[in-house]
């Protein structure tokens, strides 16, 4: 399987007298999808800021394409770094193509090698509501919106906070195929769920209990 | 150079943005005028009290309206975690510092080409034509050493509670050398026979530059993990 | 962390400066006994004057307190993200905790005992002074410090954001006592100026030993809190590995 892409090494992080990670080693490797799941409270979206240098680990490391990293990324590794957490990081008061123009030019996005805005909003299913308010969305309309925004960075490494949150049963379909398609074109996806059915085809299951892996 | 753009990408954004709602220039000019109105009221304004009183009741008009917007400039960006998604972009913290500082004082400025005109009217008061230059730099130079300081706390207090408390307790005792230096100055605009007041313009020019280099360092320390 | 082995559960308590309170107690009743017995009746002000020993060595415990603790916290804001810093970044806010803390204990003494000896002399108990409103100005600012402070407990984030506020604050105290300087204003020169209230050389002595005094009387509170906040520290690692021990249990 070749080197990870991303690995928690005994990674622990602690809010208060509690440890909402604790002692967490895993790898994640390029082309596979990982899910990690557990019970509300267990520490999978923790693990996932842990994950994304959101977080300081109070304990250990996160390594990336083998570096080792104790906190916030430097800039060519947040570059590498899709992330779609629970809050979808839009404006609500930008129009969804709006939003995707703004995060392209924020993200410096190789024109050459990312899909266009058009291409982004059909995939996910926006194209009508492109020039709508993002205030005027649904929830599910919002996710599809987030989602796209993490898609146009083309990040070789995703991670996602229950990416199927408020999507309907197409919204489903689209995230397993998007997952999907990810998976084929090698990037490294950890998505943080309660429910393994929207995601499609995992390869790992990671179970926290505890903020331990169970 | 990166950090220009992406401040600049920044900017632009929440221009258009504002340009659509006028949600922070609106909150900032009616609270600011309000102000004026109720002070004005309040004191009974006659033409001499106006002289003495004018220069200070414009500058908490600055800092006070200041202060909302600043925190309404901060709500925004947090509605939907986008400031998080600034935050992680490669461009980077500075970046995102420059580009809201900027649009503070932007928005602060235009508020004030607005105000302090009816402002003077309200409580008519005349600004001789040699006193303008020195008006219009004295708010210059105070708004950007306000936005700077603004803008870092209101960053920094974003997501801690209370913070609509905290944020004027820790704001308005740093800017007093610029409201201080402002009224100062201000009432040597509306009154030029007067003696000049020596020191204040340095001391603002001073303030300015030392928080252009503190805030942002403070900005990359604090505002990631 | 703490890497304590397993039965190392109680470690012997560690006793701090025992001597020190009783150094502390000492040069207090030794100042006091200055101030009111060996310092001559101030000819103006009268008796009432003789709280401004007191007030102008607290009023330097307030200001050393506050700077001290901008100071520490620019420290600990370099030091946090050294690797290998982690010990003495976290000796540095402790510090900066502790110096915030004794700077807004005598900035409290300082806005108390100021109105008591302005009343009779200056007829008013709070006058829109310049210098009053510096202290008091830095008082909210440090106070909103250790609002924060407190309110970040462990968590690193909000120890930084609460270092952030006083490192923009340190600077701020010296720029509003140039503000105000330049305002002007009618508080008594009795430090600065020739023409103050001690020429005779017992006042001079017991303003010497009032203010040495009080600023030992502030250094061993800076210590003292500064070991309470180490020992609520490792009190809060030690519910961390407690809860290490019941998962390890169950």
């Amino acid at each position: 399987m070749g080197e990870a892409v991303l690995a928690a090494r005994d990674l622990s992080r602690s809010f208060g007298r509690s440890w909402a990670v604790r002692r967490v080693s895993v790898e994640m490797h390029a082309g596979t999808l990982t899910a990690l799941t557990g019970d509300n409270g267990a520490g999978k979206s923790t693990l996932l800021g842990l994950l994304a240098g959101l977080l300081r680990p109070s304990e250990g490391q996160v390594a990336v394409f083998g570096e080792a990293f104790t906190g916030f990324f430097p800039a060519d590794i947040r570059e590498r770094v899709g992330f779609l957490g629970h809050l979808p990081f839009v404006y609500p008061d930008l129009s969804g193509r709006e939003n995707l123009a703004f995060f392209r030019g924020l993200y410096r996005v190789d024109p050459a090698k990312a899909a266009t805005d058009d291409a982004l909003l059909a995939e996910v299913g926006l194209t009508d509501a492109s020039h709508r308010l993002a205030r005027t969305y649904s929830r599910g309309m919002t996710q599809r919106l987030a989602l796209a925004r993490m898609l146009l960075q083309d990040a070789p490494i995703w991670l996602l906070d229950e990416p199927s949150t408020g999507l309907d049963a197409a919204g489903q379909a689209l995230l397993s195929r998007v997952l999907a398609e990810a998976k084929a074109r090698g990037r490294c996806v950890v998505a943080v769920t309660h429910d393994l059915a929207p995601l499609g085809q995992i390869d790992r299951e990671v179970r926290l209990r505890g903020g331990r892996l169970a | 150079m990166s950090t220009l753009r992406g401040a600049l990408h920044i900017l632009a954004k929440d221009l258009k943005v504002e340009l659509r709602t006028r949600e922070v220039f609106l909150t900032m000019t009616l609270f600011a005028i309000l102000i004026v109105v109720i002070f004005a009221f309040a004191f009974q304004l006659d033409a001499d009290a106006t002289r003495a009183v004018a220069p200070g009741l414009l500058w908490v008009t600055v800092v006070f309206s200041g202060n909302l917007g600043v925190a309404r400039v901060m709500d925004k960006e947090r509605e939907l975690g986008a400031f998080q998604g600034l935050l992680l972009a490669p461009a980077g913290p500075m970046a995102v510092f420059w580009g809201k500082a900027m649009g503070v004082l932007l928005f602060m400025l235009a508020m004030e080409l607005l105000v302090v005109p009816l402002a003077l009217i309200f409580v008519s008061i005349s600004l001789p034509t040699s006193g303008i230059l020195t008006l219009i730099l004295t708010l210059f130079l105070g708004t950007l050493g306000f936005a700077l300081v603004g803008t870092l706390f209101g960053a920094m207090l974003a997501d801690v509670r209370m913070r609509e408390v905290l944020l004027p307790v820790v704001v308005y005792p740093v800017v007093v050398p610029v409201l201080v230096a402002g009224v100062k100055l201000s009432a040597w605009a509306f009154d030029p026979a007067a003696e000049e007041p020596v020191g204040f313009l340095p001391l603002m020019a001073g303030f300015d530059l030392l928080y252009l280099a503190l805030a942002p360092w403070v900005f990359g320390r604090t505002m990631v993990e | 962390m703490s890497a304590s082995s397993p039965d190392a559960d109680l470690q012997p308590a560690r006793p701090g400066v025992t001597w020190m309170p009783y150094v502390v107690a000492a040069a207090l009743l030794v100042a006091l006994f200055l101030v009111f017995f060996v310092a001559p009746r101030e000819r103006t002000m009268g008796e009432v004057q003789r709280i401004f020993y007191f007030h102008v060595a607290s009023a330097f415990a307030a200001l050393i307190g506050w700077v001290g603790c901008a100071v520490a916290s620019l420290a600990y804001l370099f030091l946090s993200a050294r690797q290998g810093m982690e010990v003495i970044a976290k000796i540095t806010d402790r510090l900066a905790h502790a110096l915030g803390e004794i700077g807004v204990l005598f900035g409290t003494i300082v806005l108390i005992t100021g109105p008591l000896w302005a009343k009779p002399v200056w007829k008013t108990y709070w006058t829109w002074e310049p210098r009053l409103v510096l202290m008091m100005l830095t008082q909210f600012l440090f106070i909103g410090y250790l609002v924060l402070r407190a309110y970040a407990k462990k968590d690193v984030a909000g120890r930084k954001l609460a270092a952030g506020i006083a490192v923009i604050g340190g600077p701020a105290v010296y720029l509003i006592h140039v503000a105000v300087e330049l305002w002007g204003g009618n508080h008594p020169q009795v430090v600065s100026g020739q023409g103050g209230g001690l020429q005779h050389p017992d006042m001079q002595l017991t303003f010497a030993v009032a203010i040495a005094s009080v600023l030992l009387f502030a250094a061993s509170l800076v210590h003292l809190r500064m070991r309470h906040h180490a020992f609520t520290d490792e009190l809060e690692d030690a519910y961390l590995e407690l809860s290490d021990r019941e998962d390890a249990r169950s």
